[in-house]
């Protein structure tokens, strides 16, 4: 479908920098620059970067990240993540209302009250107000002030969160949805039943390095691991199941004697067992990464929250096949439909997995060879921001057939 | 063993997870038997009550109500500063004892001589009479006595201030110290039934593979497995309530910890130690009126 290049977009995400280099802010920044290509393309933001607190951290005002205007307000009120905790825990098991709701989301921040009335005052500027992550504030209010110029990607998570009464609202008010997985719109139709409104599972690209600049010898010998390994990339963190992993992992070498070794990409946020096949590289950066994929044996994803796994889809790129914890529905889904994933629900399935991949080469390659097909398929950049172009110029076909 | 049957060329991944279903089955021998399953399914995983306290009825606050709990008890505790707070600093007496050149002191003018004459003159006939010398002495002495004994109550009440304080300190480490005793136990509760509800997953979990292998049996299957289904069904239910069961019995013993904490926030402690050192002071200040004025100060 043929885009207007005439038409402005603004891009409205919780934070939005360089430094930030995963989650739906990456995810939000990669799909400003891709869009940038089509329309004029504005990112809101606010002047957080600490997702925890919401401090501010850059300067109030305008600024340029790669070519794209950005424009950030200040967050009035820092959160008090022990506050935000206990109103949490009310919110989650106890009766309550819908305003003991909005008090959560407040809590939940970013609150920034001068975005918003930025977006209520500035309306008529902008097309379309692209607003990234359901749950934080901006996206909850932004939403309720420009619904017919609203599109959501909601980047949900399977948490409790997605059953809120407010949220439960929220999903009938935007003009189009644009989801990660066929998982997560499954979870927003139930609990809202808004299958009526224009959607389409979009999911997010990546910047894959030229093949030829993808080394694993250099990375075997940068980090002198010459053993076979699986590998895990992401925070080291009890929501991202990485206890269960050190868990499952130990008791499988305490089975095999073999050289099997698990390599840690990532912050560490809980204490990395002492054990010589269990190694720690830290952050490293976007070459080593992709060195350290290719050189792997396969990419393992214990998660227990995932709305979109971007390392499964980088991993798949490289034809590295995955295991994830199947009790992720999105990581489940997308292994089935991929046909490049195993799955488990419990150690043994663990086991099995892992020691299947490990001993029949074949079927490594098989399935490494079907990742790739499947990234390729549906997730380059050109077919991203084509799905993008094509809801975008179907919400303008539908604004002119009102007119008429 | 069952061996892989995989088709390389059109790799499918439901095919292979159920291929390694079957064989964690074979590895482990999960397959449950009928008696297995009534004897998981009749587990009794209920929590027990928590024990009640003999003759002791707290004040307890409404759970319910929003905002009522305070989660970060320990927080509190140690935010309070006791060594803060000050005793109030001791009064200074105005001096209340007569002098005779108070007593007779006139002004410097025309009156003050008239009346410096007539008292004079009067004095002298006052004199025959009684001597004012005498009670002046008496009165002084009776303020020396009403002084040291004020001063003896002063010290007494420091004492006692002290005495409080110390128990407010004691009060706070052991407020402390209970609820580090009942956050360990609640640590160790969860650790120790950390295992149990894992295993009670997998059980679970394979009591659902089986459920649905029946299931599919009974698709390509002639043989009637109604009964046994139903059967199955029946106990896996029985095991997700069971589960369920644990959770919010575990739900429970933390309201009731929170509960608890509340309850010895309000409490007064330490009876024994309290009532020990009101005798000591009590003792203290008896010895001290016995000694007489000076040396009782000084004791």
């Amino acid at each position: 479908m043929k885009h207007n290049p005439e038409l402005k977009i603004a891009i409205v995400v919780q934070r939005y920098g360089l430094e930030i280099n995963g989650g739906a802010e990456f995810h939000a920044r990669l799909v400003a620059e891709g869009l940038a290509d089509y329309y004029k393309v504005e990112v809101l933001t606010t002047c957080a970067l600490d997702y925890v607190t919401w401090a501010n951290h850059y300067p109030q005002g305008n600024e340029e990240i790669n070519g794209i205007p950005v424009r950030r307000f200040k967050v009035k009120k820092p959160r008090s993540p022990e506050r935000f905790g206990r109103i949490q825990d009310y919110i989650f098991n106890r009766p309550h209302s819908a305003k003991d709701e909005l008090i959560w989301l407040q809590e939940e921040g970013p609150f920034s009250t001068k975005l918003l009335k930025y977006i209520e005052k500035n309306e008529a500027e902008y097309d379309y107000f692209i607003f990234f992550s359901y749950r934080y504030y901006h996206s909850y209010h932004g939403i309720n002030a420009v619904p017919h110029k609203a599109i959501l990607v909601p980047t949900a998570e399977a948490d409790p969160v997605v059953n809120l009464m407010i949220f439960r609202k929220l999903f009938v008010k935007p003009r189009a949805f644009m989801y990660n997985s066929y998982e997560e719109m499954e979870m927003i139709n139930e609990v809202s039943n808004n299958e009526s409104v224009p959607h389409v599972v979009v999911g997010v690209g990546t910047e894959l390095p030229e093949e030829k600049d993808i080394q694993p010898d250099r990375f075997r010998e940068k980090f002198g691991i010459d053993d076979p390994f699986i590998l895990y990339i992401g925070r080291i963190d009890e929501n991202k199941g990485s206890h269960i992993l050190f868990d499952y992992f130990l008791r499988y070498k305490k089975k095999h004697a073999n050289d099997l070794k698990l390599v840690l990409m990532g912050k560490s946020i809980i204490e990395i067992p002492d054990d010589d096949s269990i190694i720690s590289l830290g952050f490293v950066s976007n070459e080593e990464k992709f060195d350290g994929l290719a050189a792997c044996e396969l990419l393992i994803n214990p998660s227990l929250y995932e709305s979109l796994s971007m390392i499964i889809l980088e991993a798949w790129a490289v034809g590295k096949p995955v295991i994830v914890n199947g009790g992720v529905p999105v990581l489940k889904g997308q292994s089935k439909r991929s046909n490049a994933g195993l799955w488990y629900s419990n150690y043994a399935e663990f086991e099995e997995s892992l020691n299947l991949l490990q001993e029949n080469a074949e079927l490594k390659e098989a399935m490494g060879k079907n990742g790739r097909q499947y990234f390729y398929d549906n997730y380059t950049w050109e077919i991203i921001n084509q799905k993008y172009v094509d809801i975008i110029q179907s919400l303008e076909e539908a604004n002119k057939r009102e007119q008429a | 063993m069952t061996t892989f049957k995989i088709d390389y060329e059109k790799v499918d991944v439901e095919s292979i997870m159920s291929q390694i279903r079957q064989r964690v089955k074979e590895k482990t021998g999960i397959v449950y038997k009928k008696e297995d399953l009534e004897r998981l399914g009749s587990l009794d995983l209920s929590v027990p009550e928590p024990p009640e306290r003999k003759g002791f009825t707290p004040d307890l606050p409404d759970i319910d109500e929003p905002g009522n709990i305070e989660i970060d008890n320990e927080g509190r505790f140690f935010d309070l500063d006791l060594d803060t707070i000050q005793r109030e600093e001791k009064r200074q007496h105005p001096d209340v004892h007569v002098h005779k050149h108070e007593l007779l002191q006139t002004g410097p003018g025309l009156k003050g001589k008239v009346v410096r004459f007539f008292r004079k003159i009067f004095s002298k006939l006052f004199k025959l009479t009684m001597n004012i010398d005498v009670f002046l002495f008496k009165y002084n002495q009776l303020i020396d006595i009403q002084d040291d004994r004020f001063h003896y109550l002063e010290r007494a009440q420091d004492r006692i201030e002290d005495q409080m304080m110390m128990n407010m300190h004691r009060i706070k480490d052991y407020l402390l110290s209970e609820f580090r005793v009942m956050n360990q136990g609640m640590l160790e509760r969860t650790e120790q039934l950390n295992e149990p509800i894992q295993e009670l997953n997998e059980q679970l979990y394979n009591l659902e593979t089986r459920v649905n292998d029946i299931h599919k049996d009974m698709l390509t299957d002639k043989h009637d497995h109604d009964e046994d289904l139903t059967y199955l069904r029946f106990l896996v239910d029985n095991m997700k309530d069971n589960l369920r069961g644990i959770v919010e019995g575990q739900r429970l013993q933390l309201e009731y910890m929170l509960l608890r904490q509340r309850t010895l926030e309000k409490m007064v402690v330490l009876k024994e130690d309290e009532e020990e050192e009101v005798k000591k002071s009590s003792d203290l200040e008896k010895g001290r009126y016995r000694g007489g004025s000076k040396e009782g100060e000084q004791g």
